[in-house]
C-alpha cells in the first residue's frame, strides 16, 4: 500500500514541474512579444545605400558614401539612398525615383533619396522624402539643402555634396517637422516643373527691369528737355557765408524702438518643384535643380 | 543830362569794351581805364553825382507823370533822343554814339556796384549759334540759328540783398532694420527726435528789379562772379542799354525772403544725414535784411525770329550761360525716350545675366 502511494505522489510532482515548465518559458515568449513589440517593427536598414550607376565613384570613395548614409540613417530612423546615374532623359528625374521608391518600397520605408545625374549635357540634382522624411525634409527645406550645396556640385566636386547630404538629413530630423510640411498629391503631379526653381528666381528679374529701364528712360529725357532751356544752377551753397557757424544747436535723441513681424510669404504659385505621388501611390517631398 | 565820352586822341565816341574791359575807341583804338574817364565836358562825372543834391536846390524842374518820356539831346550829333522812363544808357538812334543819362543813375537811383561785360557781341552769337547747333531735343530748322532779329547787350537793374536767417526744427526721424528670424521676417524700427537751430548769413543774392525782364528768366542766368564786380561807374554803360530798377529793395524782399527760407531748409535737411526718413514736426524760420545793394548786371538779350513768333533768350553777359525757351521737338523728346528705356532695359538684363552666371 505505502509502496504504490510513494509511486503515486513522484509522479504527480513530476508532471507539476513539466507544467511549470512549459509555463515558464510560454510566459517567456508571450512576455517578449508583448513587452517589446519594438523589437518586431524595429526599422532594418536596407543593405546598400549607394548606387552608383554611372560608375563614378572610386570603391573607396564609394564605402565612404555607404558608411554615412548607414550611420546617419541609424540616427534619423531612415534609409538614406544615394542614386548616382549618367543621362536619365529631360524631365525624367523625378519619376525615376519615384519608380526606384515603388520597386523597393517595403524595404526602404521612410526614406531620403538624392539622384545625381552626372551627364556633362544637363547635369541635375534631385532629392525626395518618403514616409516620415516627407514631413522631414519639405520642399522648402530640399531647396535650402541644393542651396547648401550647390557651389560643391557646380564646381564637380560631387563626393563632397553628396557626402553632405546624411549629415544635412539628420540635421533635419533634430528640427522636427518643416514649416511647410504637407502630404503631397495627384495635383503636385500634374503641375510637376523641373524648372520651377530657376524660373522663380531668375524671371522675376527680367520682368522688374522693364518698369525701372522706363523710369531711367524718363529721367534722362527729363533732364535733357530741362537742360535745354537752361536751368537753374545755383543753391545755397553760392550764396552761404561759409567763413562763419551756420549750424547752432543740434541733438539727436533717441526715443523708442517699434518691431513688427510678419510670417514668411507661402509660395501660392500653381507650380509643384518636385513633390508628388509616384505610381504605386506613395507620395513625397521633392525639389530639383539643373546645373 | 546825356553823359557821353569822347576820345581824347582822336575826338571819335568811347565804348566800353567787354574783351579788354577798358573804354575804347572805335576809330583809333585808344583804351582807358574807365576809372580815368572823364565826360565830353571835361568834367568828373562823379563830380556830378555829389552834387546832386546842390542841382536839385538850384533848379527848379517840371515834373512828368510816370509813363511820361524824357526828351534829351545828343551831344554828338544834335538829335533828339527819345528814352523810354527806365531807360539808363541808350544809343542816339541817328549817330549811333553811345549815351549815358546822367540824371537817372543819379541820388536815390545812383547804383552802388556793376558787373561790367565780359563776353563781347560777335563772341555772344557765336555762343548762341554754337548752343543752338548743339541742342538734341530741338526743331531741326531752329538749331541753324540765322535769324537773330536782335542782339543787345543790357544792364538789368538787380538788388543783391545780404540776408540773415534763423532757423529752428524738430523732425521725427527713423532708422530700419530687417532680418529673417526662423520662419519670420522681422522688421525693427528706432525712432528719433532730431532737432537743429542755424542762424546763416545769406550773401550777394541777386533779385531782378525791372518790371520788364522775366524773373524766373533772369535767376536762371545766375550764378554771377562776384570777384569781377567793380564800384559803379557810368562810362562801364557807354554802348550798352541799361535800365533803373523799378521795385525798391523793400517791394522785393518778400521774393528774397521765400527763396531764402527754400535754401534754409535746403541746408538744414542736409545737415540730417543717416536716417531712412525724416519728417519735419515743426519748422520755425525767420529772415531779416541786413543790406541790399543796387547793382546792374549784364546782359545779352537775343530776339530770335522763328515761325512768325518771336522767342527771347538771355546769356549771363559775365558767364556765358544762356537761357530761353527753345522751340521742342516732340518726336525728337519721344524717340529719346524710347532709345534710353531701350538702352537701360539692355544694360540691366546684361547685368543680371552676368550676375547669374557668376552665382
Amino acid at each position: 500500500m505505502e509502496k504504490l502511494e510513494k509511486k503515486q505522489r513522484s509522479s504527480k510532482r513530476r508532471s507539476v514541474f513539466s507544467f511549470l515548465c512549459f509555463f515558464v518559458i510560454f510566459f517567456n515568449l508571450a512576455c517578449s512579444l508583448v513587452l517589446f513589440p519594438s523589437f518586431c517593427k524595429a526599422k532594418e536598414q536596407v543593405s546598400k545605400h549607394v548606387y552608383d550607376h554611372a560608375n563614378y565613384f572610386s570603391d573607396k570613395k564609394r564605402e565612404k558614401l555607404e558608411s554615412l548614409c548607414f550611420d546617419y540613417g541609424e540616427q534619423t530612423d531612415a534609409n538614406i539612398i544615394l542614386l548616382i546615374e549618367d543621362g536619365i532623359e529631360q524631365g525624367g528625374w523625378k519619376s525615376f525615383m519615384e519608380d526606384f521608391y515603388d520597386k523597393n518600397d517595403t524595404e526602404l520605408g521612410d526614406c531620403a533619396m538624392l539622384l545625381l545625374d552626372v551627364n556633362e549635357e544637363e547635369r541635375r540634382i534631385e532629392i525626395q522624402g518618403y514616409g516620415e522624411m516627407e514631413y522631414i525634409i519639405t520642399d522648402a527645406r530640399i531647396e535650402d539643402i541644393i542651396d547648401e550645396i550647390f557651389d560643391d556640385l557646380k564646381a564637380g566636386k560631387y563626393y563632397k555634396a553628396l557626402a553632405s547630404f546624411p549629415v544635412l538629413v539628420a540635421q533635419y530630423k533634430d528640427m522636427g517637422y518643416g514649416q511647410d510640411a504637407r502630404k503631397h498629391t495627384q495635383q503636385d503631379n500634374e503641375t510637376y516643373d523641373p524648372y520651377y526653381y530657376e524660373k522663380k528666381n531668375s524671371s522675376i528679374y527680367f520682368l522688374c527691369c522693364i518698369p525701372i529701364a522706363l523710369i531711367i528712360g524718363g529721367i534722362v529725357t527729363a533732364v535733357l528737355v530741362i537742360r535745354s532751356g537752361g536751368a537753374t544752377t545755383t543753391t545755397f551753397h553760392n550764396y552761404i557765408n561759409e567763413n562763419r557757424r551756420s549750424l547752432i544747436g543740434r541733438y539727436d535723441r533717441y526715443t523708442h524702438t517699434t518691431t513688427s513681424k510678419r510670417r514668411k510669404p507661402r509660395d501660392t504659385t500653381n507650380h509643384s518643384g518636385g513633390g508628388g505621388v509616384s505610381s504605386g501611390g506613395h507620395s513625397h517631398s521633392g525639389g530639383g535643380r539643373s546645373f | 543830362m546825356v553823359i557821353q565820352y569822347k576820345c581824347p586822341s582822336c575826338g571819335a565816341d568811347m565804348e566800353f569794351d567787354a574783351e579788354t574791359g577798358k573804354m575804347k575807341c572805335k576809330s583809333c583804338g585808344h583804351a582807358e581805364k574807365a576809372e580815368d574817364m572823364v565826360t565830353t565836358s571835361g568834367e568828373d562825372p562823379d563830380a556830378f553825382l555829389n552834387d546832386y543834391e546842390e542841382f536839385e536846390e538850384e533848379t527848379s524842374y517840371d515834373t512828368y507823370g510816370e509813363d511820361a518820356v524824357n526828351q534829351y539831346l545828343c551831344n554828338h550829333c544834335g538829335a533828339v533822343i527819345i528814352a523810354g522812363k527806365d531807360t539808363a544808357a541808350t544809343r542816339c538812334e541817328f549817330c549811333g554814339s553811345p549815351v549815358v543819362l546822367g540824371d537817372r543813375l543819379q541820388g536815390e537811383l545812383a547804383p552802388t556796384n556793376v558787373i561790367p561785360f565780359k563776353i563781347t557781341k560777335e563772341e555772344a552769337e557765336e555762343a548762341f549759334r554754337k548752343w543752338c547747333r548743339h541742342g538734341l531735343l530741338l526743331k531741326s530748322d531752329f538749331k541753324q540759328a540765322n535769324r537773330i532779329k536782335s542782339l543787345t547787350g543790357m544792364y538789368v537793374p538787380f538788388w543783391l540783398f545780404d540776408v540773415k536767417s534763423q532757423g529752428e526744427v524738430n523732425a521725427h526721424c527713423i532708422r530700419q532694420r530687417t532680418f529673417e528670424q526662423g520662419d519670420y521676417i522681422i522688421t525693427e524700427t528706432k525712432h528719433y527726435d532730431v532737432f537743429r537751430k542755424v542762424d546763416i548769413d545769406y550773401q550777394k543774392i541777386p533779385a531782378d528789379a525791372s518790371e520788364k525782364m522775366n524773373d524766373v528768366m533772369m535767376d536762371k542766368l545766375e550764378p554771377f562772379q562776384y570777384e569781377d564786380m567793380k564800384k559803379f561807374q557810368t562810362p562801364y554803360l557807354a554802348g550798352y542799354l541799361a535800365e533803373k530798377y523799378n521795385y525798391t529793395d523793400k517791394e522785393l524782399f518778400p521774393r528774397v525772403q521765400q527763396r531764402v527760407k527754400r535754401y534754409t531748409e535746403s541746408y538744414i535737411r542736409s545737415t540730417i544725414i543717416g536716417y531712412k526718413s525724416v519728417q519735419f514736426m515743426r519748422k520755425d524760420l525767420w529772415e531779416y535784411q541786413k543790406n541790399a545793394e543796387y547793382t546792374l548786371l549784364p546782359v545779352w538779350m537775343f530776339c530770335y525770329d522763328y515761325k512768325q513768333a518771336e522767342h527771347n533768350f538771355y546769356m549771363n553777359g559775365q558767364t556765358g550761360k544762356i537761357v530761353g525757351k527753345p522751340p521742342i521737338d516732340a518726336k525728337k523728346v519721344a524717340l529719346c525716350f524710347l532709345i534710353a528705356s531701350v538702352i537701360s532695359y539692355g544694360i540691366l538684363a546684361l547685368l543680371i545675366l552676368l550676375w547669374i552666371n557668376l552665382f
